[in-house]
């Protein structure tokens, strides 16, 4: 580096996020002394309005060339610095954070002295890197503006027609044979009790008749390549066996043979294997089951249209989008394999799906009430809710639409049956919003019980009636009531875009839902950039809430559309020519074929492509001579990021590598939690494990390193590189027979895969080692 | 003209009896299945290919998602679920059938650039949702700075994540954004027009300090002499006359509060910059808009009404927003969980549902004050561990999420969840308050002595009103905004062109507000394609 290095160092108070543990000013009067710091300051809240001006100005004033944030994590606020130094004039790389919120002040807030060390520390090994900062290239690419819309529920048809109706074209992709989603199970909504069909219906029209939106039903996305911008996406489609041609004159159902429960009536009727999946759902054409189609071919005689190919086969296409919405929405609980198993097996034990199809005048009884194929008027009925909700085991989460959903099938029934006696067994009645609250009012107004308390057993007594046994929290009493009918209000449950989250690589949280970017002000946004979340998927929402949440999401598309270029992170690699040896080892690590080799014999050399580079950084794990240049995670900053962190007491430390995606983002999480841990631990982010080169471990031990993490996300599909989590085990499971002979105990270097979410897990690890280490230490002493 | 029924499902009255109606009456109807199901899809579609010109009597607008614009060129819809029966839907039709020269559409011009009012998050949402996608939106809010009440809180739940820290990147964001014009201090004088072509006239109100010299060095307040309570500390904090409203505010400039100034001119001296501007006087500005974001939030329900409860008599009863400006490391304590006295707070009681769920004040449930008051009883354990912590609850409403979580973690945490609403609170000789309860699950009546009472209190409608001229926009049983429709059109007003975001609307937390001043801003960019093919 030619120019001479000037630094500028802002200490955050965060309030008393941090100051409350570490004492920011004395700080300052260390840092000020560290070679190469020109103004070393601490502010309330760096990130507000007067903690940037202040930088900026001294980036004016004091020709600032370098900047060392120690605050929040970077996943929080790097942003916001980066974009002060591009309005400072500077290159936007040219900064490090330095995490002392949720690694230190967080997570050691009953030991202060330790949590000041380890602060200072940190800001050492943070300026060790960005001493070696360089600017990096701005990399500017086209925007696809064209969207994928992935579910074709209320979410996905809100979010596809407010791109579509803004003028952009949008691909709308939707697992199942029909659009619709769950709205089509539904029969009325709350809280005015209209219909569902004439709120999602008119959607669904509309989205098929828009000549902006393509739709892809029966279609899967199987493979997704590229990036913010331009995204390659495979859709895979079921075989299309029943032509455009299909007049739904049902023929062809009427000689079929197989029968089976229809799912979209909740098993209450059969359908054939060929069928019409719903009769008001778009698009309307009879489809193949294929699962359970014999492939006797009675169907194709019997269709006058000529419309059965049953020999037609799978399609797959692939598209170039700008943007993608995920609406892959959420699956009812399914009481089947949970403990309400033995409930719901009773004849006149409902889940609360079952009865929306029951009430529907289009569902399977055409809107009687009809059980095992008689009519019944219910003379005594009870609804249990929390089925698959607030549990201890299983799902854990409140899913927000039980009670009002009761509230609304209880009112529906005593409507139709005003004689009817209604008991609602709860823990809380959720009524949470402003337009809910009345429907509980009116509930209750009705004459419905409403019974504190859980309900123990449902049982069938000799008459054939049910018996419900119920322990009322409020009197304290245990009681029986004799029911002909029981509605299980079964809660949400996620899973129903697990494909999409292996294809995506796209978080879910530990309750199986998505995980937004920030659960406050990014609740749309995922740690993918260009890719959104709307809707059910995300989390248990009523429809007002996804049909919100979806124009939100659209809404960021279009804020992106609206650019014809955006700008890529600059973190990608390169390769040092001079250095190169042209083994191409980095060609066998790139899973992104980002590699070339160019040039023959001692002239060969590994050049990468800059625009299939992810930059995880796995070539220069590999690399034999230390060639690849991984921007912004260079191995001199790796380097001199250990030697800092291992410059005193080196024996006492334990060293931690976190990929940025999962572990870093779960060691955040630990301090989120305020999940406190051992004050020994030194976090190392880099893009992915396998960016760790085995020459990084070695160094850490010949220094002296108590012990040495590497951490990833969960194999086998977590990666965000695809397999970078399963090159940093090969090359560890390599190194430990290296580190025995060398006489270093293997055991002091581990393997774990933490993702974001798992704090938890973050912290046992790390206090399992530092017990290891202070084990060691009593065992030497 | 010919004329299309769709037999609506939500229609309640017989759609067969209006036909034969319209038929004595010498117009033959074609009576559809509903047009949003396939087979009344298909009915239409083919009778959309006869020449001529079509009146539909269907769904009103708000329902039909554009879906007849694909197949009739600008269609004329009845709107059959306005109507109370037969005879109207009758009489509306012919109206339409026998009068068919519809009036001319104004051509106004369309302005396409937005006014958003309210700067809290919501209002920062959108603005910034729009500018990004190259809108040019004038931000307007009453107060000195944006950041809304989201500024005032000290952290979020569930994450306990900073409140401030995550809002004021995105304010200095806003303020920074080149399509954003900022207009803070700021009065809505009067609104006028239509749909793209609206037009605003406001008053910024004086600051007395050259915002253009004024650099936010804060020089000006430590010289003054006058001392007056902030309000934005809920009065619980003194502060200057000329002052910056709080720490991290945006702008940050200084004002003076004109009505407590003594003219001494101090602070005119110990400016650096000369931006003190005593003779300063309002500037009006006219604003064309082609949409409004109403995103003027709600107000806390004022609890001393709701009189047993002593607020404003006894000092240890507080509300949940004083109790976050307590803990807060910029509020009046700098953060010290300490009484009005300066005693440590080693026992706390929350109360819920005061002014929500309740016939005489609010009759809904606020939605957000369980979480807040679990996370606010987790912080005061984080302030003394050692501390009692209590929460009188009707139910628990956890219900977002990560919220059960958050519950959870409070229950192992030791803090006491009691099922049952105070009647009383008084106040004992030491000035601790005593809250007597009827704990409703051991049926016990019994006193709890508390060194501070936090109120969990509602979320009430603004009663201000918004200077429209030419229109109104409705508000619910509550008072909060009416949405077009509830669930399909819940960022839509009854007016077109005027959008709502975020509590506003309704009682809404953090994301929800923020999701929704997405979505708003997506309906305004799908309202502004819709009117530029219509230009």
């Amino acid at each position: 580096m030619t120019e001479e290095l000037r630094l500028g160092i802002y200490i955050c108070h965060c309030g008393l996020n941090i100051a409350a543990v570490i004492d920011p000013e004395a700080l300052v009067a260390q840092g000020e002394n560290l070679p190469g710091v020109v103004v070393c300051r601490h502010h309330l809240y760096t990130c507000s309005e007067a903690g940037q001006l202040e930088i900026k100005k001294d980036i004016q004033d004091y020709r600032l060339n370098r900047l060392l944030v120690a605050a929040c994590s970077p996943k929080l606020h790097e942003a916001t610095f980066r974009r002060l130094l591009v309005e400072s004039g500077l290159n936007p790389y040219l900064l490090e954070m330095v995490n002392i919120r949720e690694q230190c002040s967080w997570v050691h807030t009953q030991e202060p002295q330790a949590a000041q060390a380890k602060a200072l520390e940190l800001i050492k090994m943070g300026l060790a890197k960005v001493r070696f900062a360089q600017p990096l290239p701005v990399r500017r690419v086209p925007v696809t503006r064209q969207a994928l819309v992935i579910g074709g529920g209320p979410a996905g048809l809100r979010a596809a027609l407010d791109i579509a109706d803004a003028g952009f074209p949008v691909v709308l992709v939707e697992r199942r044979p029909i659009l619709g989603g769950m709205a089509n199970k539904l029969h009325r909504t709350f809280p005015q009790g209209e219909t569902a069909l004439s709120l999602i219906n008119p959607l669904m029209a509309a989205v098929t008749l828009h000549p902006g939106i393509r739709v892809l039903t029966a279609g899967e996305v199987t493979e997704v390549t590229g990036h913010l911008g331009n995204f390659q996406v495979t859709v895979r489609r079921a075989p299309e066996m029943v032509q455009a041609d299909c007049d739904l004159c049902g023929q062809c159902a009427q000689v079929c043979p197989v029968a089976v429960p229809a799912e979209m009536e909740e098993g209450l009727s059969l359908r054939k294997a060929i069928y019409l999946p719903s009769s008001r759902a778009f698009p309307a054409r009879y489809v193949v089951d294929r699962e359970h189609c014999d492939g006797c071919g009675r169907c194709i005689q019997a269709c006058p249209q000529q419309a059965i190919d049953l020999a037609a086969e799978e399609t797959q296409e692939t598209l170039t989008v700008g943007a993608m919405v995920v609406a892959t929405g959420f699956l009812p609980f399914e009481p089947r394999g949970s403990r309400y198993e033995s409930w719901a097996a009773l004849d006149n034990v409902l889940t609360s799906v079952a009865l929306e199809r029951l009430l529907d005048p289009y569902g399977a009884t055409a809107g009687k009430l009809l059980l095992s194929g008689a009519e019944i008027e219910p003379k005594d009925l009870a609804f249990v809710l929390c089925v698959g909700s607030r549990e201890e085991e299983g799902n854990r989460y409140c899913s927000r639409v039980c009670c009002p959903t009761a509230l609304k099938q209880a009112l529906e029934l005593k409507a139709r049956f005003p004689e009817v006696r209604v008991r609602i067994y709860y823990r809380d009645v959720r009524t949470t919003k402003k337009d809910w609250e009345e429907l509980y009012t009116r509930a209750r107004e009705a004459g419905i019980l409403f019974i504190r308390g859980e309900v123990t057993g449902i049982s069938e007594d000799a008459d054939g009636r049910l018996v419900l046994s119920a322990q009322n929290e409020l009197f304290g009493v245990a009681s029986e009531d004799r029911l002909d009918l029981v509605v299980l209000a079964v809660g949400m449950a996620p899973g129903n875009g697990q494909p999409l989250k292996e294809v995506l690589k796209l978080p879910t949280g530990n309750d199986g839902f998505f995980l937004e970017a920030h659960s406050k002000l990014r609740p749309l946004e995922t740690v993918l950039d260009g890719v959104y979340l709307a809707g059910a998927c995300q989390g248990p929402k009523d429809l007002a809430e996804t049909l919100a949440q979806a124009s939100g999401a659209a809404a960021k598309v279009l804020g992106m559309f609206a650019h014809e270029a955006i700008t890529l992170d600059s973190i990608i690699c390169t390769v040092d020519q001079e250095k190169c040896g042209g083994c191409g080892t980095c060609l066998q690590e790139c899973c992104f074929q980002a590699v070339q080799m160019v040039g023959e014999g001692k002239e060969k050399k590994a050049r990468i492509i800059e625009a299939a580079c992810k930059g995880c950084g796995a070539c220069a794990g590999a690399c034999p001579n230390g060639a690849v240049i991984a921007r912004g995670f260079t191995d001199e900053m790796i380097f001199h990021q250990i030697d800092a962190a291992l410059a005193a007491e080196p024996e006492k430390k334990i060293l931690v590598f976190c990929c940025n995606w999962c572990s870093y983002a779960g060691a955040d999480f630990a301090g989120v939690s305020r999940l406190q841990y051992s004050p020994a631990i030194r976090i190392i982010r880099i893009m992915c494990a396998g960016r760790i080169h085995p020459k990084f471990i070695l160094h850490a031990f010949k220094l002296g390193a108590g012990q040495v993490l590497v951490s990833g996300c969960h194999p086998p599909g977590d990666c965000h590189y695809l397999s970078g989590n399963l090159k940093a085990q090969a090359r560890i499971d390599k190194l430990k027979p290296r580190l025995a002979k060398k006489g270093i105990d293997p055991a002091r270097l581990r393997l774990e895969w933490i993702s974001a979410t798992e704090g938890r897990a973050f912290q046992r690890v790390v206090q399992e080692m530092a017990g290891q280490l202070r084990g060691a230490e009593k065992e030497e002493g | 003209m010919k004329l299309l029924i769709c037999s609506c499902p939500e229609v309640r009255f017989d759609l067969q009896e209006v036909a034969r109606q319209l038929a004595d009456a010498g117009w033959q109807a074609h009576l559809t299945p509903p047009m949003c199901t396939p087979p009344g899809l298909r009915e239409a579609s083919t009778l959309a290919q006869k020449p001529g010109e079509w009146l539909l009597a269907a769904c009103s607008s708000a329902h039909h998602a554009g879906l007849f614009m694909h197949l009739w060129k600008e269609p004329q819809v009845i709107d059959l679920l306005g109507c109370a029966g037969p005879e109207e839907a009758v009489g509306a039709i012919l109206l339409a059938l026998e009068a068919p020269e519809r009036p001319p559409k104004a051509t106004l011009p369309l302005h396409q650039s937005v006014l958003v009012i309210g700067g809290g998050v919501g209002g920062c949402q959108a603005a910034l949702d729009l500018a990004n996608a190259g809108y040019k939106v004038y931000l307007a809010d009453s107060s000195l700075s944006i950041g809304g009440t989201m500024a005032q809180l000290d952290k979020t739940f569930p994450t306990l994540d900073c409140s401030i820290c995550i809002l004021g990147p995105k304010l200095v964001e806003v303020s920074t954004h080149s399509n954003i014009e900022l207009l803070t201090y700021a009065r809505i004088e009067k609104i006028s027009g239509q749909a793209g072509s609206f037009s605003v006239d406001l008053t910024l109100k004086p600051r007395y300090v050259d915002m253009s010299k004024c650099v936010g060095c804060g020089s000006c307040a430590e010289v003054c002499p006058v001392i007056v309570p902030s309000r934005w500390n809920l009065g619980l904090k003194p502060r200057k006359c000329i002052r910056i409203i709080f720490e991290q505010s945006v702008p940050l400039r200084a004002t003076i509060e004109k009505e407590y100034c003594i003219d001494c001119r101090l602070c005119a001296e110990a400016c650096d910059h000369q931006a003190i501007d005593l003779e300063d006087a309002p500037r009006f500005l006219q604003l064309e808009v082609g949409a409004i974001v109403l995103a003027t939030g709600a107000r806390p329900f004022d609890p001393s009404i709701k009189s047993e409860y002593g607020y404003g008599r006894i000092p240890a009863v507080i509300t949940n927003l004083e109790y976050e400006r307590i803990i807060c490391a910029t509020g009046p304590t700098q953060g010290a969980l300490i009484t009005c006295r300066g005693r440590a707070v080693k026992s706390l009681a929350f109360i819920q549902c005061v002014g929500s769920r309740d016939r005489r004040f609010l009759p809904y449930c606020s939605g957000y004050c369980c979480t807040a008051s679990i996370k606010e009883a987790m912080i005061a354990l984080e302030h003394h561990p050692e501390a009692e912590v209590s929460i009188f609850y009707n139910d628990i409403r956890t219900s977002g999420k990560g919220f059960e979580e958050l519950y959870r973690r409070a229950q192992k945490a030791g803090i006491r969840f009691i099922k049952g609403l105070p009647g009383l609170i008084r106040e004992d000789g030491a000035g601790r308050a005593v809250v007597c309860y009827e704990d409703l699950i051991s049926r016990v009546r019994q006193e709890l002595t508390v060194d501070l009472a936090v109120l969990a209190v509602g979320l009430k409608a603004p009663s201000e009103a918004l200077p429209f001229q030419d229109f109104s926009l409705e508000r619910d049983f509550c008072g909060f905004y009416q949405s077009r429709h509830p669930i399909l059109h819940p960022l839509e007003s009854t007016t077109p062109g005027v959008f709502l975001a975020g509590t506003s609307q309704g009682p809404k937390d953090i994301s929800e507000t923020v999701c929704q001043a997405s979505g708003a801003a997506a309906r305004v960019m799908a309202m502004f394609a819709a009117l530029r093919q219509a230009h």
